[in-house]
């Protein structure tokens, strides 16, 4: 019993160190719960190798979880959350790269490459006879 | 065309890589650079008094966001008090998610490097200023523009090659 | 003395590379001197695999008697170490697993090299002096940049442990797997870049191939298969697939590895696309260099961290852009040259082959894009970005529903005449009825459901009444030999989409916090969380968390989640073990979070529909490249014997 106490408060410690709180009750409706999801699953853990919040028990994704969840309470739209977010921690927290022109490439890209692989190949392999 | 086409794209990937070896991938710049420190009441970590963002104006300072639980705050610990023995900048604290006692506390233990601590105990204010990695360092002008974010604890070599000059500048400006 | 074993370790890596420079020079040097190089080829290129296979076991055994004067091995293992994980940790860092890449290349050689007699005898020489450069090279990197046998200055009384993420049953297979497969495409690119030499690709020389690319992409295949399950249940957030930078290291080549399965078809059987063919090959060994160059040299922001170093990184960039742009050279030069001697209509099988090439490469090139474009943002200064799923869902995914849609047509076309477009027509609209009926009995809503069942039903059908209708008139025999691997290919794909669309768009996802005693229903389940309780491990501390699941009032199964702390990590994070129930129809998933207080939990509980066809559509596809590899086999014996 006495080794159970000293790893749960080793347990303990590391959350007082590292986190105070843990995600609340969830008290929404289905469509506010499901853009809370929507919305955690495309945001980054800041602090975390390369996590979505959702996935992450970081301190920090918990607080802007809590965040996220009290903005949709309030009734703000995905996209008015998703600016608090990019105004404080950039574009970088975005899983889905905002369609601005410097990520042009990014989003056209495949297309682009599809048309001129499609013409190369055309023109050397089947006209090429 | 049939020669030129995988080549170029290799050779563009190539050059692309060469650069991003040198590349450090964690580094973020904050959206915040160049504009204005976002409003704030928050009371000050011993007295209790509150203070709003005007405390920013007029000297360029620097806000060191910290925590009595945060292991690498104490390895910068030395160039902040540094810092404030210098007395060419006003240096502020932001406390983070800490417990009052603790961080009065810890800084019986270690010293007080800074002239007025900002006390945010649930991380409201640090998430305005879009912190995420314990401890940072924002050095923001006199007009209360932020001008320049560290990330991590400052080393020697940020410390003397990048914060003391950047200092410096920001001072000479009108 | 027994301590001595790293240094006989190293001395068997320098008479590696010696014997690798002997190999190379046959062709280069020696033969300029009169000398019959033919059989120094032939035992030199078989030497090579022996002498690293001791050097290799040299490091094994000073893991198991934990020799800490070895630098290597006092940074990766540790005394309490249970003697597996102390196997598997030679290859858990990065001068480990250049190690052990170094001994699967020199293993493809020897395997090579032993049944290529059947090839020209001047183009089986140059095909092994490729291989050997190769492993030279390699070799060279590994000796001078990552030496696993480097003695420490003073040896410590115990070594830093494995990392725990890394002590697993996954992690023992994973990565021999992947570079089976990475390594193995080694080998049609060296028969590519012969081929440039040569100016020639005979057909009979791609039927000697086949097996080989089959052979490797299978193993690439369970190499990124394992992956995937290994994470499911490690990182405990019950995802299968993030789109991580180093699970699209490995999917690159795969997928373009998977064109080359296709356009290798081609020119074995009609003799085209031959030029394209050897293009497919150079580019799907260069993904997978770039892939181990992604991993190792740590550019780009992953879960799976490992350490990192730029000047090593650099080192196997330069190394790596010498073998690329050499090949790609020889290709440009001497590719006009091999010329396709068949025709193809526009509207023909051959085409539908060439739309599915198109189809992978741009999804490579997609997966490409999407992971290097951060960085290219990054060197320009510009706004930093991430690329992650819902990028890949609205580039990747368009791409695929196509190429699946392929995947049911192609084998019920045939070469010579377009006259059955018209039963792809009426299969259509039997099968959209069939999709259609099930729809309707499950009543399903979700559009992604929708879809993943017509695709599912779109290959099986066609491929069950294509297979049907030749059953009456042929004799079982060369022609269903020749396509059960292609089937069982192809159901495999159709079941892991099956599977992919159903678990994304059914799971059921929880997040809470509960007390002991605390239950709480998820769809038809019940899970009670009865009590934790402390039990150790070898290395480790360990809290258990009991839960019961019931469906319909009855206990179906009791999972343990368990938070780990490693003794060696003891301020580090915990580690978290998900509690599974699988089952073909869903898994139950329970994962501990933190610790709330005195007795209550975050708690994640997933319920997962049909995830495990993920991983058993994989390895249906794996079987079936299988099959095809024992049926060609064959068929060469026979063909070689009358």
């Amino acid at each position: 019993m006495k080794k159970i106490n000293l790893f749960l408060y080793f347990i303990c410690i590391y959350n007082i160190l590292f986190s105070h709180d843990v995600i609340g009750e969830q008290k929404f409706n289905l469509i506010q719960e499901q853009l809370y999801k929507q919305i955690i699953s495309e945001t980054r853990c800041m602090v975390c190798q390369n996590q979505n919040l959702a996935e992450s028990e970081a301190p920090l994704a918990i607080d802007l979880k809590n965040k996220i969840k009290e903005m949709v309470e309030e009734g703000k739209s995905e996209k008015e959350i998703k600016n608090f977010l990019v105004e404080r921690y950039s574009s970088y927290i975005l899983y889905k790269p905002p369609f601005s022109h410097q990520n042009i490439i990014l989003w056209l890209g495949p297309l682009i490459f599809l048309i001129i692989l499609s013409y190369f190949l055309y023109r050397n392999i089947y006209l090429r006879k | 065309m049939r020669i030129s086409f995988p080549f170029i794209i290799f050779l563009v990937l190539f050059t692309i890589l060469i650069f991003g070896v040198y590349n450090n991938p964690k580094i973020v710049r904050s959206p915040l650079i160049g504009k204005q420190i976002p409003s704030f009441n928050l009371e000050e970590l011993s007295s209790g008094k509150i203070i709003n963002q005007e405390f920013f104006y007029d000297k360029a300072s620097v806000l060191n966001v910290w925590a009595s639980w945060c292991l690498e705050c104490l390895r910068e610990h030395r160039y902040i008090a540094d810092l404030k023995e210098r007395e060419i900048i006003n240096v502020f604290g932001l406390n983070y998610k800490d417990l009052r006692d603790d961080a009065n506390g810890w800084l019986d233990i270690h010293g007080n490097p800074y002239e007025i601590i900002l006390y945010d105990n649930f991380g409201n204010y640090a998430m305005n200023l879009g912190v995420y990695g314990v401890p940072e360092t924002f050095l923001i002008d006199k007009n209360g523009i932020i001008r320049k974010k560290f990330i991590g604890a400052l080393s020697e070599q940020v410390y003397y090659e990048e914060l003391l000059p950047m200092i410096e500048k920001i001072n000479e400006e009108n | 003395m027994i301590n001595e074993l790293s240094y006989i370790g190293y001395f068997f890596l320098i008479l590696a590379m010696l014997n690798s420079f002997l190999l190379i020079s046959s062709k280069t040097i020696l033969y300029k001197i009169n000398i019959n190089t033919a059989g120094l080829i032939s035992l030199t290129s078989r030497m090579h695999f022996p002498i690293l296979l001791l050097s290799f076991l040299c490091l094994i055994y000073s893991f198991l008697i934990d020799d800490f004067s070895v630098k290597y091995i006092s940074d990766n293992s540790n005394s309490a170490l249970p003697y597996f994980y102390k196997v598997s940790a030679v290859w858990a860092g990065h001068e480990g697993s250049m190690l052990l890449w170094c001994l699967i290349l020199s293993f493809w050689m020897f395997l090579v090299s032993k049944s290529s007699e059947s090839l020209d005898k001047e183009f089986r020489e140059n095909f092994l002096s490729i291989m050997g450069f190769l492993n030279f090279g390699f070799l060279l990197f590994l000796i001078f940049t990552s030496d696993p046998f480097e003695k420490n200055l003073s040896v410590p009384i115990d070594g830093r442990d494995l990392n725990p993420l890394l002590q697993d049953f996954g992690l023992i297979v994973h990565p021999p797997m992947l570079y089976m497969g990475y390594v193995g495409l080694s080998v049609v690119f060296s028969f590519a870049v012969t081929c440039c030499i040569h100016k020639e690709f005979k057909k009979e020389w791609a039927t000697w191939l086949r097996p080989w690319l089959l052979l490797s992409w299978s193993f690439l295949t369970l190499g990124i298969a394992l992956g995937s399950w290994w994470a499911y249940y490690e990182l405990g957030w019950g995802g299968w697939w993030f789109w991580d930078p180093v699970e699209n290291a490995s999917f690159m080549p795969w997928l373009m590895s998977t064109a080359l399965v296709h356009s290798l078809i081609m020119t074995e059987q009609k003799n085209i696309f031959k030029n394209w063919t050897i293009l497919l090959a150079i580019f799907a060994f260069s993904l997978s260099l770039l892939g181990t160059f992604l991993v190792r040299s740590g550019i780009l922001v992953s879960v799976h961290s490992f350490a990192n170093d730029p000047t090593r990184g650099i080192f196997i960039l330069i190394f790596l852009g010498l073998i690329i742009g050499v090949s790609l050279l020889l290709y440009s030069l001497n590719a006009d040259k091999i010329k396709d001697n068949q025709s193809f209509d526009l509207i023909s099988k051959e085409s539908f082959f060439l739309i599915n090439n198109i189809l992978l490469v741009t999804a490579t090139f997609t997966v490409l894009l999407g992971t290097i474009y951060p960085l290219i943002l990054d060197i320009f200064g510009l706004e930093k970005i991430s690329v992650g799923t819902p990028y890949y869902n609205l580039t990747f995914l368009p791409i695929m529903i196509p190429l699946i849609i392929l995947a049911g047509v192609i084998p019920t076309l045939r070469f010579d005449n377009n006259s059955n477009l018209k039963n792809i027509a009426i299969n259509f609209i039997f099968i959209a009825l069939t999709s259609l009926v099930f729809i309707l009995i499950f009543s399903i809503i979700n559009l992604y459901v929708m879809l993943g069942l017509f695709l599912f039903f779109w290959i099986t059908i066609n491929l069950f009444i294509h297979l049907f209708k030749n059953l009456s008139w042929m004799h079982i025999g060369n022609r269903f030999k020749q396509n059960i691997g292609m089937y069982f290919a192809h159901i495999g794909l159709a079941i892991f989409t099956l599977g992919a669309t159903i678990v994304e768009s059914n799971k059921i996802e929880k997040e809470l916090i509960m007390k002991t005693g605390d239950t709480i229903k998820v769809n038809k389940y019940t899970f009670e969380f009865e009590k934790f309780f402390r039990e150790d491990g070898p290395n480790y501390e360990s809290l258990k968390g009991k839960f019961n699941v019931f469906k319909d009032g009855k206990l179906i199964s009791v999972l343990n989640p368990e938070k780990r702390l490693y003794f060696s990590n003891q301020s580090g994070m915990p580690m978290t073990e998900a509690g599974i129930q699988p089952g073909l129809s869903r898994d139950l998933y329970v994962s501990l979070g933190n610790l709330v207080d005195d007795n209550s939990w975050s708690v994640r509980i997933y319920y997962k529909p049909l995830v495990r066809l993920v991983w058993l559509g994989a390895l249906i596809m794996v079987l079936g490249a299988l099959l095809s590899i024992y049926f060609q086999i064959n068929r060469n014996k026979k063909r070689r014997t009358t």
